[in-house]
């Protein structure tokens, strides 16, 4: 689910597309240095961002009587943290945005802040925090993919209540109601995503993919990406 | 079989028998059109103040447009499958 085309007031359009580009671009310098020094991982990348493909273009109907999407989002955000995914998301959001009235050019930076940055900053620190507790990097990627997939529904209704806050009850309220469709619809759903990058994690590290040494740490002992 | 094939199996038909229990009959329409729903509720008088530069011309557009979208990615993706396969049995 991404906000429709011209749906957010033009000020909340700008002020999501300003707070976005930032990490879009500190995304672009991320990817382009991965081009240049790191070509072991440059497979993970490119699987990274076809993954995002496959897994956005899904829909899935749910348990609300609506249907909705997985972001694919898990994956990046193990192999390469929040910045590289913002760029990732980006992409994909803009094609969807240009050719499947999906989502949109005026939505572009409040779906990329839900999607590609406050998702998967929230997803990269719960899988940072589990795996310093000693949690697997198959058993992580469930739990990044999860908690960053719920966290982008979260945002998204965050910022349509924002925009649209209900005449009595404000923010909250309004909150609450978008919350009530898309957190309920995406709970289901973010567990299918989160067996997807299990499943992919693990078929990448049975067949000796070198995996990014950041993406094997803890919080404590980790370089963000 | 192995326990561990025993609980694949297991998980799946627990699968099957949540998505049967909880089948809402209807049409399964976007979460993001029941967004609007809400948005309308509140602000029965707003209108979109941008429209798509480019929409599909029909639902089956919409849908192989997706599909395309999806396949790009599945491409993508069993090459480097193949590749690491093949890679592992040199």
């Amino acid at each position: 689910m991404h906000i429709a085309e011209g749906f957010l007031p033009l000020k909340w359009s700008l002020i999501w597309w300003i707070v976005s580009i930032p990490f879009v671009a500190y995304g672009i310098y991320k990817v382009k240095k991965i081009n240049q020094e790191k070509s072991e991982i440059k497979p993970l990348l490119a699987i990274s961002i076809a993954f995002v493909f496959i897994m956005s273009a899904m829909k899935f109907p749910s348990v609300t009587g609506s249907c909705s999407h997985p972001t694919g989002t898990g994956l990046p955000i193990v192999f390469f943290g929040p910045f590289v995914t913002a760029f990732i998301s980006f992409i994909v959001l803009l094609f969807q945005g240009l050719f499947l009235a999906h989502g949109g050019i005026t939505t572009l930076g409040a779906n990329t802040l839900s999607m590609g940055i406050i998702g998967p900053i929230f997803g990269w620190i719960a899988y940072k925090i589990a795996r310093n507790a000693g949690v697997s990097l198959v058993s992580g990627g469930f739990i990044a993919a999860f908690v960053a997939d719920l966290m982008t529904y979260f945002v998204t209704s965050a910022e349509l209540a924002a925009a649209f806050p209900a005449s009595k009850g404000g923010f909250l309220l309004s909150l609450k109601a978008f919350l009530s469709i898309f957190a309920v619809t995406q709970i289901p759903i973010a567990v299918i995503e989160g067996v997807a990058v299990m499943t992919v994690i693990k078929y990448l590290s049975d067949y000796g993919v070198s995996i990014p040494s950041s993406a094997k740490t803890g919080i404590l002992s980790g370089s963000g990406s | 079989m192995s326990t561990k094939h025993y609980l694949i199996i297991l998980a799946l038909l627990t699968i099957g028998f949540f998505a049967y229990a909880t089948f809402v009959p209807g049409e399964y329409h976007g979460a993001a059109h029941e967004g609007i729903h809400i948005i309308k509720h509140s602000y029965s008088d707003y209108q979109p103040w941008f429209s798509s530069i480019w929409t599909p011309p029909s639902k089956p557009v919409t849908v192989m447009l997706f599909t395309l979208q999806g396949s790009i990615g599945a491409l993508v993706l069993g090459y480097y499958a193949g590749k690491f396969k093949e890679r592992s049995k040199a």
